[in-house]
């Protein structure tokens, strides 16, 4: 029997709430076990010390001298029997002399038979209550299996409970981890949406910047009259793309015709200047000691230039065209900083 | 090692219980006075009521009267034989009067009258202390199921019952507690 359950008994059994069929089993392992004494007597001083912790109360005093009364009335000590009356009589006489002979002659024979009446009904006594104990053998076997057999239901119920609370704890911990992954998927998921349509939009920005710039070119070349295929091949075209110091709204393109020694430089969207300035475009020919002026402009109150333009000298390649801001009609060479680049 | 005072007391207390025996009304007096404290406060504790706590004592003290030449120390030292008395008589008229014992989550409070009145005469203010700190150390639900077997007289099926709990759980809190109470009152015992 394990020693939480006999511990649990003597628990029990100190506190008075042992069953009366389990009391009978315990008793006898305790009578049996030293140790399981001693863990008794342990657990009765205990649980006796108990009452001189809870609170304390005066009896009335006027209790003590009904005790004292009482004890004073239940001490007297009973009489001792009175002697039996007549034994100090006198003797009798005649016939009944005989007859105390006469009744112990009876009485001896009556002893006899009533002997041998008793004898035989000893016998039986005995044999019946062997079975009795026999039977009472069993019926305490048996008390002491359904104890056993109690207990046992108990502690497995005890344990079940434990194991449906840790469940409940395990299900309710899961629950909580689900969520949480749930919730970081959640976030996961909003922010690469966002990121997407971030790019999205960045991707649509580019394809009508794209088709902006192919629009320009498109119309820079209608701008310009080929007479053959060799002609175009040599022409120089690029796409004009402000600078930091431009307006990043501008955009343009600019086609050189070198067999014609002519241009064309179209921009939108390009800012209005005070009077005293004008734009005015270069041409960076690597044969060149320095830029080649391409000619003073200014864009239309919409923001539009068309701007048709010669050179001053012969210019077979280019490297690059450039804008800048120059003072009024224009100056020999770059002073400002360059507002649009063919970079 | 059992506590020398506490040994003391309980030989002096079987001295007590043999002139008793003899009938010496000092001796009955002399118990009287050191133990009707707790025994009184014990009954008052389970029955919750003054004068039924009194009926019970004065039927505890003249047991005590009448049984003291049966008194054997090896079944017990005399306090816990008169405590034994006054517990089982309190039950037994708390099932008459069909009642159920009132467990007071509260222990430190003193009911009425001059507290160091009803204490037993033998208890020192540290032996008090040691107790009420062991009682305070318990879980709520390891001492309400020991006060409702010890001063209830309620089995672990009955408590089961009033307190919604498998008898089996509460049969561990009672072992539990009784071997928590008994670590800590080693000192005492």
């Amino acid at each position: 029997m394990s020693d939480e359950r006999r511990e649990a008994q003597a628990s029990l059994y100190v506190l008075g709430a042992l069953p009366p069929e389990e009391t009978r089993e315990f008793e006898a392992a305790l009578r049996a076990d030293p140790q399981l004494k001693t863990l008794v007597a342990e657990l009765r001083s205990a649980a006796d010390a108990m009452v001189t912790g809870f609170p304390q109360a005066s009896p009335p005093p006027a209790l003590k001298s009904r005790v004292m009364g009482a004890a004073t009335a239940r001490g007297t000590v009973p009489a001792a029997p009175a002697k039996m009356a007549g034994t100090d009589t006198a003797p009798p006489s005649g016939w009944m002399v005989w007859l105390p002979y006469a009744l112990a002659a009876c009485f001896a024979a009556l002893c006899v038979v009533l002997i041998s009446l008793g004898r035989n009904l000893r016998e039986q006594a005995v044999s019946l209550r062997e079975q009795l104990n026999s039977r009472a053998v069993e019926a305490d076997e048996l008390k002491s299996r359904i104890d056993q057999l109690q207990s046992q239901a108990d502690e497995t119920g005890s344990n079940y409970e434990r194991r449906v609370d840790d469940l409940r704890s395990d299900v309710a911990r899961r629950t909580a981890e689900l969520q949480r992954q749930t919730a970081a998927f959640t976030n996961q998921l909003a922010r690469e949406q966002s990121e997407l349509k971030h790019r999205l939009g960045t991707s649509e920005a580019d394809t009508a910047r794209l088709k902006r710039e192919k629009e320009t070119l498109e119309e820079a070349l209608r701008g310009v009259s080929l007479a053959n295929n060799d002609r175009l091949n040599n022409a120089h075209l690029r796409l004009m793309r402000p600078t930091a110091a431009g307006s990043a709204q501008t955009l343009g393109a600019s086609v050189w015709l070198v067999a014609d020694q002519r241009g064309l430089l179209i921009l939108e969207s390009l800012p209005t200047l005070p009077a005293s300035q004008s734009y005015q475009l270069w041409l960076f020919d690597p044969s060149a000691p320095e830029p080649v002026n391409g000619g003073a402009f200014a864009p239309e109150s919409t923001g539009k230039v068309r701007h048709l333009f010669t050179c001053p000298s012969n210019v077979r390649t280019i490297e690059r065209f450039a804008v800048t801001v120059e003072p009024k009609g224009g100056v020999p060479r770059p002073t400002g900083k360059p507002v649009l680049t063919s970079d | 090692m059992k506590n020398p005072v506490n040994l003391a007391v309980a030989l002096d207390d079987v001295r007590l219980l043999r002139r008793i025996a003899r009938r010496e009304r000092e001796a009955f007096s002399q118990f009287y006075d050191r133990y009707a404290g707790v025994l009184y406060s014990t009954g008052l504790r389970v029955l919750n009521d003054p004068e039924e706590a009194s009926d019970i004592l004065q039927a505890v003290f003249a047991q005590i009267w009448d049984e003291a030449p049966a008194y054997e120390p090896v079944l017990g030292k005399p306090f816990n034989w008169a405590l034994t008395l006054t517990r089982h008589k309190a039950i037994e008229r708390l099932r008459a009067l069909q009642r159920r014992y009132a467990f007071f989550a509260e222990i430190t409070g003193e009911m009425e009258g001059d507290p160091s009145a009803g204490r037993d005469k033998v208890s020192s203010e540290s032996q008090v202390t040691l107790v009420r700190n062991a009682l305070d150390s318990l879980p709520y639900e390891q001492r309400q199921a020991i006060e409702l077997a010890f001063l209830g007289g309620m089995r672990a099926e009955e408590m089961g019952e009033t307190l919604g709990q498998p008898p089996g759980t509460l049969k561990a809190r009672i072992r539990r507690g009784m071997l928590k109470l008994r670590e800590s009152l080693r000192p005492l015992l």
